[in-house]
C-alpha cells in the first residue's frame, strides 16, 4: 500500500515538473518571439532613419563625430532662413533700408580688414555687433568672406588687439 | 649609523626636489599645429595653456562666438593663420566648452564652414 501511494506521490511530482518545464519552454518560445519581432521593428525604423538621412538637403560627407555634434552650419542656416526671409519682407521700407544700412556696413567692415591684410578681436567684436539683427545666412556670408580671406592668407590674424584697447 | 641616516635623508630630499617628474601625470603639451592637406579635412589645433605658456608671442588660438555665429581660428609660430565658422548650435555649444587647459582641434570644409570642433580636457594639459 505504501508503495502505491509512493509511486502515486512519484508520478504526480514527475508530472508536474514536466507541466513547469513546457510551461517554461513555451514562455521561452514567447518572449522570444517578442524579441525578434522589437529586432523587426528596430530594423525598419533604423532603415527609415537611414532613408530620411540620405534624402536630407544639404548632407555633406563630414566625418561621422562631426554628425554626432549636428549638421553642418549651412543646414541650420538654410532652415532657418525662410521665417527670416519673411519677417523682413513685412518690414517697413524704414526698417528694410536700416537693415540694408547695416549689412552695408558690416561687409564694408570685413572688405576693410581684407584690404588691410589684418583682423583683430577688436575687428571681431565689432563685426559681432554690426551683424547683430542680421539673418543667419547673411551672418553666415559675412563669416565665410572672412575665413576664405585667412586661410587664402591675405588676412593676417591679430588677437593681441582687443576691444576697447 | 646616525651620519648614514643623515646623509640619506639628505641624498632622498635631493632627489625628490630635483627629480620632480617623480611626481608627474602624463603630460601633453602641444603648441599650434595647422595642417591644410592632412586627412579628409585640413584641421587646426593645440593646447591652449601650453600655447599661452610659449616663448614666442606669436602663436595663439581659440573660438570666437556672438549672436549665434562663432569662429574658431589659430596662427602658428610662424604667423600662418586659420579659421572656420558656424552658425551650428552644437558646434557653438563646443565652442563654449573650451576652458584655459583645454585641447581644441577644428576643421573645415571646402567653404570655410567648421566641419568638427573638439575640446578636449583632461590632467594631462597645461594651464594657463
Amino acid at each position: 500500500m505504501r508503495q502505491v501511494a509512493l509511486v502515486a506521490v512519484v508520478a504526480l511530482a514527475v508530472g508536474a515538473a514536466a507541466a513547469t518545464i513546457v510551461q517554461s519552454s513555451r514562455g521561452r518560445a514567447a518572449s522570444l518571439e517578442q524579441s525578434r519581432s522589437q529586432q523587426e521593428q528596430l530594423t525598419r525604423r533604423l532603415d527609415g532613419l537611414e532613408r530620411l538621412l540620405a534624402s536630407a538637403p544639404g548632407r555633406s560627407g563630414a566625418p561621422q563625430a562631426a554628425v554626432s555634434q549636428g549638421a553642418p552650419a549651412s543646414t541650420q542656416l538654410v532652415r532657418d532662413s525662410p521665417t527670416k526671409e519673411a519677417a523682413k519682407t513685412e518690414a517697413t521700407p524704414e526698417k528694410r533700408a536700416e537693415h540694408a544700412q547695416r549689412l552695408q556696413a558690416a561687409n564694408a567692415m570685413v572688405d576693410r580688414g581684407i584690404q588691410l591684410g589684418q583682423w583683430s578681436m577688436a575687428d571681431m567684436a565689432l563685426l559681432g555687433a554690426a551683424t547683430n539683427g542680421l539673418s543667419a545666412e547673411e551672418r553666415d556670408q559675412l563669416m565665410s568672406k572672412l575665413t576664405v580671406a585667412i586661410n587664402s592668407d591675405q588676412i593676417k590674424l591679430d588677437m593681441r588687439h582687443r576691444p576697447g584697447q | 649609523m646616525k651620519a648614514f641616516r643623515t646623509a640619506l635623508n639628505v641624498a632622498l630630499a635631493g632627489a625628490l626636489l630635483t627629480s620632480p617628474a617623480a611626481f608627474a601625470g602624463y603630460q601633453f603639451n602641444q603648441e599650434v599645429s595647422i595642417s591644410d592637406s592632412g586627412g579628409s579635412y585640413p584641421g587646426a589645433g593645440g593646447n591652449l595653456g601650453f600655447v599661452r605658456n610659449t616663448a614666442d608671442q606669436t602663436q595663439y588660438l581659440g573660438c570666437y562666438t556672438a549672436s549665434g555665429a562663432g569662429l574658431c581660428f589659430a596662427t602658428d609660430s610662424a604667423g600662418r593663420s586659420r579659421a572656420c565658422h558656424t552658425g551650428n548650435a552644437n558646434m557653438l555649444e563646443t565652442m563654449r566648452l573650451l576652458a584655459d587647459d583645454s585641447y581644441l582641434i577644428f576643421y573645415w570644409d571646402t567653404s570655410n564652414n567648421c566641419a568638427m570642433i573638439t575640446v578636449h580636457t583632461d590632467s594631462s594639459t597645461q594651464k594657463k
